[in-house]
Order: structure tokens, then C-alpha cells, then sequence
């Protein structure tokens, strides 16, 4: 058997990480429901944990869990960023009684 | 009066300044009665202020105080002949528009005056100035409230023109900051010049005939030029001032075609012509051929002009031509003849605009098809409309004349140029041609005049204007001193050219010595520039021995 | 009464009619304040006082001053005053007393006031008529301001304001729509004379610049300024020098451009379209400006400007060519018109035509004394006519007259004093033409031959008018009024001048009045003598008889009496000839040509329609959309850029991030690329 089939190793993760990212990425841009592209964006940042996480263990094994305490804090803020962008949701489809990402162009000129 | 002569020059800018901003405080009163009068009694008092030196009760002190030495930039102000003719000329036609604005201005009288004051602070500034910094900074100023005054007491298309007019001349000013710049930064290369006053306009002289390369100096010249160009109006970069003119209140194109064209005039003698004469030499044959179009092409696109505004409008661009002629000729009678015709102009299509205006305001249409018949419903209009344009077309003994006639005669006698290189092609045009063909300006000039007073007020009068009221006792009164003065000057030009006539003709034999002998010619068959001061001795020529 | 004989006064001639101008506007400005200023008698009494006070002057101050002196050597009278200067050069204005101009003053002044006098009459009951009296008033100084000029600026100045003078009186009635047009036909066409005459001083200036500051500074000089006239045969070789190293035809190129001037004053073809318009205003200024004096005003300054001319032999080929051929065509033309005034206005460019080409063969003083003796057979001519359309109801057409010998008789013997004068038959006009009929002998025998026919037109013409008009029975419907005291006495005085001062001044021996000086004498060109032209032909004549005898006499006696005859066959023992004449198909052709005014007008008029007024069209559109077109289009490619770009800002996040990512990963690549 190959190496990289038996052994896991930081090539793994960074893998499977950019993969989530790119799935997160794709759901972000052709999603139309607002819902959907919030999930998409919650997966994405699962990536980027994901990758903090795996740095930490391939790269600095004896110095301490950086990317653990950084993975945590960043649950933390994407509960709470998830909450505020449902709230703002919420307020929009209040305003457009829609959830269509399409709907949303006031930032135009 | 020692205060007054010492700072005399500060006083004159200040002036309006004050006024503009007392007028906001002012109260309005009814119909904005109080405003108006206000106005008036303060246009009249600077005016009287501006009198003062004319006629000699006080001797005014040129003032120059530091300002920002570490940048060379001073506060000077002082006058010349030609400043103190353009200064009398705007304060003149202040009182003339104060007068002209109580029957044209009846909304937002307060804010109207400030602007009003404030423009006319802003041109006495930039005539006054003897600081290139202050000169600028007078000339930008200039701009805002000229943009309120159009963008808000206008016409229809008010904020079209307006923006136009501003848009056109801050590309002119662009070209203004370049060739100040560039004479700044000429003038701190060089050591011997004081660095804490290097925008003065005696630094700047000095600097440019010290070592500073003729192509450089053209460069400049033609930057500059270009600004003026803008504001004179010369052809192609024209097309905003009959715009700005139709959509302006009456007494705002007065002050336009009396005063502000005048800036661009101004600016073309004082800071392309005198401070750098060695590039006028070069631009003479082009400036001419400016001048020619200029003259004949607009006199041309006034003659088929269906609003008669606008008619009045392409005739004064028409008559800025004969500035740039006179200029172009490089000698005494020509630049004499160009600052007399700046002053001409002046009254003379204040006095126009203010009949069109008096027009409007009855009829409230500007198209000439509309009109006929007038001069048995409106006599008083007819004669000063019917005198003005007589003036205008150049009849002689009114100021027009006068002045277009040292034109012609400065140019028809200059030996500016025997031949024009155009797009590599030299044509044997001298300056004698391209004056015959301005000629023609008299001609066409004559054509759309009196063919629109017959459009207007020969024969037989419309059904729908048998009510009309003739001109009102304001627009009498305006109508009337500018015809005293125009009548004034035109029988006694020396009135007023004795104002400027020894310093420009200084200048010319100054910095342009070898133009002001006469052209002479020789048996050779070539025209020969006499480049001597002397004349030929008249009994050593063939002449006399019959 | 020294006043009026000290002659350095003479300046105020033309200051009363100033003055007159001015108090008349000035009282008709505050004519409602009082009610004596609404007497509009008062602006009648001070013109003609003016003019009276003029004519005083001229008759005890510029007369007698003229008559003491010997006619070859008149010691002219010149003071200037700078009006404009610039470095050395001046532009002065003044006045110059010499012979030509006392002869002017005196037509001027002379005609003028009996003119105005018949004006009361004639416009009495017309609403305009103080108005009417300010403009003559203003005519009167612009034209004896001119008359008085002592340099070629001073004279181009006045030379425009009676140019203005006239537009206005052209335009007395601008209700009418044809006056308006008029009017401003004539100050165009003048425009244009102006023009040339103008670049004509100039060029004079020009070539002849260096040379003025030394022969001013010299002491005999002091007087003199910047292009006056008495300098002119000194300062002329010079220019001639000057000028033909330039251009061997540079001259000649100089002395048109200033003919231009007197081309369109004068009406000479092809500048005279304007002069027959300008019988649309009121009939004495047919008389007094477009007849006697105003439009004579470019023979004088032929006359004035003579050194230029006869430098130029060219020049004067030119100047008698444009003359002879306006005399023909005039006279052609009058032969088809039936307006009395009209036929009357051709008859005067005719007989311009005859002044222009007598200074052109140079026959100075011929030229000078046929406009002397014409103004005043004309100016009569004209008021005639006026008294016949006054009591005709304002009809000017001589269809619809006839008969009127009988109903108007002091106008009928005035008029054919007139018709008698201009025809050459005996009285005055006989001996101006018949000089200048010996100038065009000397010069050339085929101008000779050419001015004899329009002399025999002219006896035509006119005699068709005077028998049209008073012979036959009356055509007309209205009923004809009787002659106003007024408008008859000026006739009365006019004619006897207009019969007699032909042959009074003519310089012949045995005809010498006391106090009435002989032209000729006082009137020539310093070389009149070594061209032989205009003395020549009464150098050898001392009496009546033998001028009468004379070969040229005689063959222009009988051309006229024949031409006269021949106009009483055809218009009043056969009127049917001329119908005969109308329809034959050679001669249809040329009627149609004559009646038409030989095209000019429909040609001039197509230039300005078709292809001026396009050509400004086009430059006028050009301006909006090309010139501007560029501006807007300037403003418009920032605008419509800014509105393409601004479609990338869609406001959708979605794009937003696809672009984001997209270039982030281009980056990515673009540096991995690099970098390996």
C-alpha cells in the first residue's frame, strides 16, 4: 500500500480542507437562497479551521494548541456572526419579503 | 486720505467683499426693495471709490506684504493704465447691473447681491494683482459665484450652461496652474532672484528673460494662452459663451460681456504679452489667424442666429476678435488699439445685452421671428437699440469706431509677419492679408445687426404685441449713461486712452522694439521690416525731387 | 457780421446743424414737460436756421474770402486737432478751406435749405415731422463735416455718418416693409464700399508710413496731420515708389480700394443696386441726399484723392470704365421705368456715371462742375417730382399721371427747366456735360462715342418722364390737389441756378456776371493743364457762340434735341411705338433686360440666399455640432463610460465574491508562475 494511503498526514487535511473551502466557495456563489449562502460561508470557515487545526499538529507539535484555542474562538464568533446574519436576514426579508440573493443589490451605484 | 492712498488698492478689492457679505445681512424689505437699494447705494460707493484716483483726490501707493515667503508668494496689489481702466470699467458697469437688476432679479435678492459683490471682488482682484499666487487664487474665485449666478437666477437651460461654463474655464485653469508653475519653479532656479517673493509679477519678468530656453517660453506662452482663449472667448474654445449668455439673467451678461471677457483679454496682455514677449513674437501669425476666424466666422454664425440673444452673444465674440488682432500686430497702435476695444466692448454690449434684456422682459421670448414691428410700440427701445447697434457695427464718432479703428490701422501698418507656417506648409500670408479678410467682420458685422433691427422693429407691428409697455425709467437710466459714454469716448477717444495709451505703448516699443518702426519698402521687391528705429529721412528719398 | 466773414469760423457750419440734431432730440425727449416744446414747428425753424446760418457763413465768410484770391493759387485754410494718438502716430480731425470745399459748402448749404423750406411743405402733415427735420439736421453736419474733412480719416468718419443719415431717412417710414429692406440695402452696399475705402487709407498709410513724421515736422507743414490731402501730391510719389517695388499694379490696387467708396456712394455699378431702393424714403431726401449731395460726395472724394488716381494710369482706365459703363446702364435702365422717383434715381446714377468718368479721363474740374450744376437741376427734378406725387395723392406712377400742365403750372416749367438742363439743351447741365464730353474726346474717342449715347438716353429718358407725366390727358382716378406756396417757391429758386449757372460759370468772355466767379478758374487740378483734359475744350473758347459751335457742342446739342423729339414722337403723337418696341422679339429681349435692371439685384440677392446665407447656415451648424459637437461629446464619453463601468457594480454580493476569488486565484497563479 502507499504511503499516503496508509499514513494521514498534513496533506490530508489541507485536502480535504480545500476541498470544503471550494465546496463552501461554490455554494456561496451559486446559491440563490441567503440561507444556503450563510451555511455555505459556515462551511467554509469549517475549512479554515480545519487547516488551523492541522498546522498545528503537523508543524508545532510541542509548542502548544495556537490553533485549537484560534479554532475554538472562531466557533464562538461564527455563532455569533451566524446569529447577526440571520437577524439581518431576517430584516431584509422583512424589507423584500424574499430570501433571493438576487433581490439584494442595493450596494449598486 | 493717507490711509486711503496707502491702502487704496486693498480698499478697492475689499470692498465688495464687505458688500457682498452685508448684503446677506441686510433685511430684505418688500419685493427685496431694501436689497436692491442697498445694492445700489454700495455698487455706486464703490464706484465713487474707484473715481477717486482718476480724477486725482487720492495718489494711491502700490502695496506688496509677505505672505507666504517660504513659498515666494507675497500680497501685491497696484494698477497700471490698463488696470485702472478695466477697474473704473467694472465698477461702472457694477452700478449699471445693480440698476439693470431691479427689474430683472425678484427671487433670493439677499443671496443674488453676495454673488453679484463677490464676482466683482474677485475681477477687481485679479486686475489688481501684482502676485501670480493671488492672481490665480482671484481668478478661481471668480468661477463660484458666476456659476450660482447662472445655475440659479438663469433661464431654462440654466444648469446645462452653468456647468458648462465652469467646466470649460477649469480647463483653462489647468493649463494656467501649468504655466504658473512653470514659471515658479523657472524663477527658484534661479539664485539671484529673492526666493520669498518669486510670484511677483517683477520676479517673474525677470526670470523668464533670464536663461529660460524660447521653446520652454513658448510652451508656457501657449498654456497660458489657452486659459485666456477660454475666457475671451477665441474660437473653437467659444461654444459656452452664447450658452452661458442666453441663460443668464440680464444683468449677469451684462456683467459677463462687459467684465469677465475682459479677464481673458487681460490676462493674454499682461501675463502672455508682457512677461513674455520673446513667445509672442513666435505665436504673432497664429494669433492673428485666431483673430481673422474669429472675426469673420462668428460674425458669420451671428448673421442665421434665430434668438436674439444669442445673435448678441456670437457679435460679442465677434468683437473680442478685434483684441486679438490688435495684439497680434506687436505694436504700439495695435496693442493700444486692443485695450481701447477691451473697454469699447465693454460698455458697448453691456448696452446691448441690457436692450435684449429690456426686450425680454416685456415680450419673454427671445426669438427674433416673434418680434417685428416694435419701433412704433417701443420707441424709446428702438432709438437705444437702433443707437447701440449703430455703436456696435462701429458708426463712427461712438466708441467702437474708435477703437476698432486703431486696430485696423495697428495691424494694417505692423510688420508682424510676412508669411504663415501652417502644418509644415508656409503660406505667403502677412499680416495685411489676414487683416483685409478680418475687414470683412465690418461688413457682416453691419449685415446681422441691421438686419435684426429690421427684423425686430420694422414693419408693421403684430396683433399680439399692441399692448407693450416701452423701456421703464431703470432701464432708461441704464440705457442712457451707457449711450452718454459711449457717445463720450467715441468724440473724445483721448479721454480714456490718454488712461493707458504712454504705458502700452511703452511695452510695445519696449519689448517689442523692432516691430514698431513701419514696415519700409525697398526696391527690391521684398517687404523688409525696418528694423531701426529711425525712419527714413523723408528729403532723402525720391519723393520729394519731382 | 464779422461772425460770418471771418473765415477761421468756418467751422461752425457744420456745428449749427449738430447743435439743431441735438436740441431737437433734446426737446422731443422732454416735449411732454411744457407744452411749447410740443410745437414741432420748432424743429423745422432751428434746422433751417442752422442751415440758413450755414449758408450765411459760406456767402459772406468762404466767398468773398475764395474771390480775392487768384484762382491758380489758392492759399488753402487747414487746422487739425489730434483726435487719437498712439506713439507718434495721430489721427486728427479739422477743417480745410479751399476752393473744392467752398464749392461744396455752398451746394450743400444752398440746396439744403430750400429743400428743407419745401420739406415744411411736403411733410406737413406727416406725424413724423420733427423727427424728420432731426435727421436732416443730422445729415446736414455729417455731409458738410465731410465736405469740410482735411484728411483721408476725417473723411472716412463723416463718410459713414452720412452713410447712417441716410439709412435712417430711407427708413422714415419702416412700417413699411419695403422701406426697411431699403434701407438697409443702402448701409450694406455702403458697408462694402467702406470696407475697400477703408484698407484703401489704410494702404495709403502703409506704404507711405516713414515718410509722414518728417513732412509733418517740416515748418510749412505745421498744420497739416496724418494723411491730410494737401499733403498728398508731395507724399504720392513716394508711395507710388514704395508700392510698386512691391507689385508693379500695387497702385492702382490702392487707388480702387479707396473707389471702392465712391463706388457705392455714388452708386457705380456694380455697387449701386441700393441707390433706386432708396427712393422709398420721403422725396425731399430723394432730393437733397440721394440726388445733390450725398451721393456726389464720392466724386469729391475722387476729386480729393485725385494724386492717388492720377498716379495710376491703370486706376484711371478703371474709374472712367466703371463710369461710362454706370452712365450707359443707368440710362437704359431709366428708359423702362415707370415710377417718376425711380426714373428719376436712374437719371442721378446716370449722370454719376458721367462725374465718375470725367475724373477718370481726368477732367477734374469737368467732373467737379457737372456735379455743381446737376445738384442743383436735380435736386429740382426731384422736388417736382414730389410736388406731382404730394398732388397726386402719393402716386408715383406715370401711367396713372398726365395732363398736368394745366393743374400744376409752376412744377410743369420747373420740370422742364429741369429735363432741358439734364438733356444738355442749352442750359446748365450743356456745359458740365459738354466738358466732359471733351475730357472723354481727349482721352479716348471711343468713351467719347459711348457718353455721347447715354447723353442722347438721357434726353430721352427724361422728356419720356415729362411728357408721361404732363402732356396727354390725365390717367388718374384721385383728384389733383393744388401746389402748396411752400413746395413751389423752392422750385422757383432752385430753377433759376439750374437754367443758367451753367453758362454763367462756364468761364466764357462774353458772359460774366459780377460776384458769380468762373469755376474753372477756381476749380482744377494743379496738372490739369499738362493732361489737356477739361480745359481743353474751352481753352480755345471764349465766347457763347463758339462753345455753342464747337464740333463736341454741337454734336451734343443735336443728339439731345433729336433724343427730344424722338421722345414726343413716341409718347405723344404715337404711344403705340413703345408697345411696338415691348413685343418685337430683338428688342422684347433687351426690354426685358433694361426692365430688369440688367439681373444685378436677382444676382446679388441669389449670393446672399444661396450661397452666403448657406455657407453661414452651415457654419452656424457646424458651430453647434461640431465645435460643440465635440464638447458634449466630451461630456458624453465620460458620461457613457461611467454608465458602462457602472454595470460591474451589479450590488450582487454573489459577483462581488465571484470576482474576488477569481482574481485571487489569477494572482496566486500569476505568482507561482513567476516565481518558479
Amino acid at each position: 500500500m502507499p504511503d499516503f494511503i496508509t499514513t494521514i498526514g498534513l496533506n490530508h487535511y489541507i485536502m480535504l480542507a480545500s476541498l470544503l473551502f471550494a465546496l463552501g466557495l461554490l455554494g456561496v456563489l451559486t446559491n440563490r437562497n441567503v440561507i444556503r449562502v450563510l451555511m455555505s460561508l459556515e462551511l467554509m470557515m469549517s475549512a479554515v479551521s480545519i487547516n488551523l487545526i492541522a498546522f498545528n499538529n503537523f508543524l508545532h507539535l510541542s509548542e502548544g494548541l495556537a490553533g485549537h484555542v484560534l479554532t475554538i474562538f472562531i466557533l464562538t464568533v461564527s455563532a455569533a456572526e451566524a446569529s447577526v446574519g440571520l437577524a439581518i436576514i431576517i430584516a431584509l426579508y422583512r424589507a423584500k419579503s424574499t430570501a433571493d440573493m438576487n433581490k439584494f443589490d442595493l450596494l449598486k451605484w | 486720505m493717507d490711509i486711503l492712498s496707502h491702502s487704496y488698492y486693498s480698499i478697492l478689492i475689499a470692498v465688495p467683499f464687505v458688500l457682498a457679505l452685508f448684503s446677506l445681512l441686510v433685511p430684505e424689505g418688500k419685493n427685496g426693495k431694501i436689497v436692491h437699494g442697498f445694492a445700489l447705494f454700495g455698487s455706486v460707493l464703490l464706484f465713487l471709490i474707484s473715481m477717486l484716483s482718476v480724477i486725482g483726490v487720492v495718489t494711491p501707493v502700490s502695496e506688496t506684504l509677505a505672505w507666504m515667503p517660504s513659498l515666494g508668494i507675497s500680497y501685491s496689489v497696484s494698477a497700471d493704465g490698463l488696470s485702472q481702466v478695466l477697474v473704473v470699467l467694472t465698477t461702472f458697469l457694477t452700478v449699471m447691473a445693480a440698476i439693470a437688476s431691479i427689474t430683472s432679479i425678484h427671487k433670493r435678492v439677499k443671496l443674488y447681491y453676495s454673488m453679484f459683490f463677490t464676482l466683482i471682488g474677485s475681477v477687481i482682484g485679479v486686475f489688481l494683482a501684482r502676485d501670480l499666487f493671488l492672481y490665480f487664487l482671484f481668478w478661481e474665485l471668480e468661477l463660484i459665484p458666476m456659476y450660482f449666478l447662472i445655475a440659479i437666477w438663469g433661464g431654462p437651460r440654466r444648469q446645462y450652461a452653468s456647468i458648462k461654463f465652469v467646466l470649460y474655464t477649469l480647463f483653462g485653469s489647468v493649463f494656467l496652474v501649468a504655466g504658473l508653475l512653470a514659471l515658479y519653479f523657472h524663477a527658484a532656479s534661479i539664485p539671484a532672484l529673492d526666493h520669498s517673493t518669486l510670484f511677483l509679477y517683477d520676479t517673474v519678468k525677470k526670470a523668464v528673460g533670464f536663461n529660460l530656453p524660447l521653446a520652454s517660453q513658448v510652451l508656457i506662452f501657449t498654456a497660458l494662452f489657452i486659459t485666456f482663449a477660454v475666457k475671451l472667448p477665441v474660437v473653437p474654445l467659444h461654444t459656452w459663451l452664447p450658452d452661458a449668455h442666453v441663460e443668464a439673467p440680464t444683468p449677469v451678461s451684462m456683467l459677463l460681456a462687459g467684465i469677465l471677457l475682459k479677464m481673458g483679454s487681460y490676462g493674454m496682455l499682461r501675463l502672455c504679452f508682457e512677461f513674455i514677449p520673446e513667445a509672442a513674437k513666435v505665436a504673432a501669425p497664429y494669433i492673428c489667424l485666431l483673430a481673422v476666424i474669429n472675426i469673420v466666422y462668428t460674425a458669420g454664425i451671428a448673421l442665421v442666429q434665430k434668438d436674439l440673444k444669442k445673435l448678441i452673444a456670437y457679435s460679442s465674440v465677434s468683437h473680442m476678435g478685434f483684441v486679438l488682432l490688435g495684439l497680434s500686430a506687436l505694436n504700439a497702435l495695435g496693442f493700444n488699439g486692443a485695450v481701447f476695444v477691451m473697454f469699447a466692448h465693454g460698455l458697448v454690449s453691456a448696452a446691448l445685452f441690457m436692450c435684449v434684456g429690456t426686450l425680454y422682459n416685456r415680450t419673454h421670448t427671445r426669438e427674433i421671428s416673434e418680434y417685428g414691428g416694435f419701433a412704433q410700440q417701443t420707441p424709446i427701445l428702438f432709438y437705444f437699440f437702433l443707437y447701440t447697434a449703430m455703436a456696435s457695427l462701429g458708426l463712427p464718432l461712438l466708441v467702437s469706431f474708435a477703437s476698432e479703428t486703431l486696430v485696423f490701422y495697428g495691424a494694417f501698418t505692423s510688420n508682424a509677419f510676412e508669411t504663415l507656417t501652417l502644418l509644415g506648409n508656409t503660406f505667403p500670408w502677412s499680416i495685411q492679408a489676414l487683416t483685409v479678410v478680418s475687414g470683412l467682420g465690418i461688413v457682416i458685422g453691419a449685415a446681422y445687426l441691421l438686419w435684426m433691427l429690421q427684423r425686430v422693429f420694422f414693419g408693421p407691428l403684430k396683433e399680439k404685441w399692441t399692448q407693450l409697455n416701452d423701456a421703464s425709467l431703470s432701464e432708461v437710466v441704464v440705457l442712457a449713461t451707457l449711450a452718454v459714454l459711449i457717445m463720450a469716448f467715441g468724440v473724445s477717444p483721448k479721454l480714456i486712452t490718454n488712461g493707458f495709451e504712454p504705458e502700452i505703448t511703452a511695452l510695445a516699443q519696449h519689448s517689442f522694439k523692432e516691430f514698431n518702426a513701419p514696415p519700409v519698402f525697398k526696391r527690391t521687391g521684398l517687404m523688409t521690416a525696418n528694423r531701426s528705429d529711425q525712419p527714413e529721412n523723408f528729403s532723402s528719398n525720391g519723393a520729394t525731387q519731382k | 457780421m464779422n461772425w460770418f466773414s471771418d473765415v477761421q469760423n468756418i467751422w461752425v457750419v457744420a456745428i449749427y446743424p449738430l447743435l439743431a440734431f441735438l436740441s431737437i432730440v433734446f426737446i422731443r425727449t422732454f416735449k411732454h414737460k411744457h407744452p411749447v416744446l410740443q410745437k414741432r414747428e420748432i424743429a423745422s425753424g432751428l434746422t433751417i436756421f442752422a442751415t440758413f446760418l450755414g449758408l450765411c457763413h459760406t456767402l459772406f465768410g468762404a466767398l468773398p474770402w475764395l474771390m480775392v484770391q487768384d484762382g491758380s493759387a489758392v492759399s488753402a485754410i487747414e487746422r487739425n486737432i489730434t483726435w487719437l494718438q498712439a506713439g507718434s502716430f495721430k489721427l486728427s480731425m479739422g477743417y480745410l478751406l479751399d476752393s473744392m470745399s467752398v464749392m461744396m459748402l455752398f451746394v450743400v448749404t444752398f440746396i439744403s435749405l430750400f429743400i428743407q423750406i419745401y420739406t415744411h411743405g411736403y411733410m406737413n402733415h406727416d406725424k413724423g415731422y420733427a423727427k424728420f427735420f432731426g435727421y436732416l439736421a443730422l445729415f446736414n453736419f455729417s455731409m458738410l463735416g465731410l465736405v469740410l474733412s482735411t484728411n483721408l480719416f476725417q473723411i472716412y468718419i463723416f463718410w459713414e455718418l452720412v452713410g447712417v443719415s441716410s439709412y435712417l431717412l430711407i427708413g422714415f417710414w419702416f412700417h413699411k416693409p419695403s422701406a426697411a429692406i431699403a434701407c438697409m440695402k443702402a448701409f450694406l452696399m455702403n458697408r462694402v464700399g467702406d470696407f475697400g475705402f477703408l484698407f484703401g487709407i489704410l494702404g495709403v498709410l502703409l506704404f507711405s508710413f516713414p515718410v509722414w513724421g518728417d513732412y509733418l515736422n517740416r515748418p510749412e507743414n505745421q498744420q497739416m496731420t496724418w494723411l491730410s490731402f494737401q499733403a498728398l501730391p508731395e507724399v504720392v510719389p513716394y508711395l507710388k515708389t514704395s508700392v510698386e517695388s512691391l507689385h508693379p499694379l500695387g497702385l492702382m490696387v490702392i487707388a480702387l480700394l479707396v473707389f471702392m467708396g465712391p463706388m457705392a456712394k455714388s452708386a457705380q455699378v456694380p455697387l449701386h443696386t441700393w441707390l433706386p431702393d432708396a427712393m422709398e424714403g420721403p422725396t425731399p431726401i430723394s432730393a437733397l441726399i440721394h440726388a445733390a449731395t450725398m451721393v456726389a460726395a464720392g466724386v469729391y472724394l475722387i476729386a480729393r484723392v485725385f494724386p492717388v488716381f492720377e498716379a495710376s494710369p491703370e486706376a484711371m482706365i478703371v474709374v472712367a470704365s466703371i463710369g461710362t459703363l454706370t452712365a450707359l446702364i443707368a440710362a437704359s435702365i431709366a428708359l423702362t421705368q415707370y415710377d417718376i422717383k425711380k426714373a428719376l434715381a436712374y437719371s442721378t446714377m446716370s449722370q454719376l456715371g458721367f462725374m465718375v468718368a470725367a475724373m477718370g479721363f481726368g477732367a477734374f474740374s469737368a467732373g467737379l462742375f457737372h456735379l455743381f450744376t446737376h445738384a442743383f437741376f436735380k435736386a429740382m427734378l426731384f422736388l417736382c417730382s414730389g410736388s406731382v406725387i404730394h398732388a397726386c395723392e402719393d402716386e408715383q406712377d406715370m401711367r396713372k399721371m398726365g395732363g398736368l400742365i394745366g393743374k400744376l403750372p409752376v412744377t410743369h416749367i420747373t420740370y422742364l427747366i429741369g429735363t432741358l438742363a439734364i438733356s444738355g439743351i442749352l442750359l446748365s447741365g450743356f456745359w458740365s456735360k459738354d466738358l466732359i464730353l471733351a475730357g472723354a474726346k481727349s482721352f479716348s474717342v471711343g468713351f467719347y462715342w459711348l457718353l455721347s449715347i447715354a447723353a442722347g438716353l438721357t434726353s430721352f429718358y427724361m422728356f419720356r418722364t415729362y411728357f408721361l407725366t404732363f402732356w396727354g390727358k390725365y390717367r388718374g382716378t384721385v383728384h389733383v390737389h393744388k401746389e402748396d406756396f411752400w413746395m413751389v417757391m423752392p422750385l422757383a429758386v432752385l430753377a433759376v441756378p439750374s437754367a443758367f449757372i451753367g453758362v454763367a460759370m462756364a468761364g466764357l468772355s462774353d458772359v460774366t456776371i459780377p460776384f458769380i466767379p468762373n469755376f474753372m478758374a477756381y476749380i482744377h487740378y494743379a496738372s490739369d493743364a499738362a493732361h489737356g483734359a477739361g480745359h481743353a475744350s474751352h481753352a480755345h473758347v471764349h465766347s457763347l457762340l463758339e462753345a455753342i459751335q464747337s464740333p463736341i457742342g454741337l454734336s451734343s446739342l443735336a443728339v439731345g434735341l433729336s433724343a427730344m423729339v424722338l421722345a414726343f414722337v413716341f409718347y405723344v403723337l404715337a404711344p403705340k411705338i413703345p408697345q411696338v418696341f415691348k413685343t418685337a422679339p430683338i428688342t422684347a429681349s433687351m426690354f426685358n433686360l433694361f426692365s430688369n435692371k440688367w439681373y444685378f439685384d436677382d444676382i446679388y440677392n441669389a449670393f446672399v440666399k444661396k450661397i452666403y446665407l448657406v455657407f453661414a447656415s452651415a457654419s452656424a451648424e457646424f458651430d453647434k455640432s461640431g465645435v460643440d459637437g465635440i464638447v458634449n461629446g466630451t461630456a458624453k464619453l465620460v458620461l457613457s463610460s461611467g454608465h458602462a463601468l457602472k454595470e460591474i457594480q451589479s450590488g450582487k454580493i454573489q459577483t462581488y465574491i465571484a470576482v474576488l476569488t477569481f482574481s485571487v486565484v489569477s494572482l496566486v497563479l500569476l505568482l507561482f508562475y513567476f516565481m518558479v
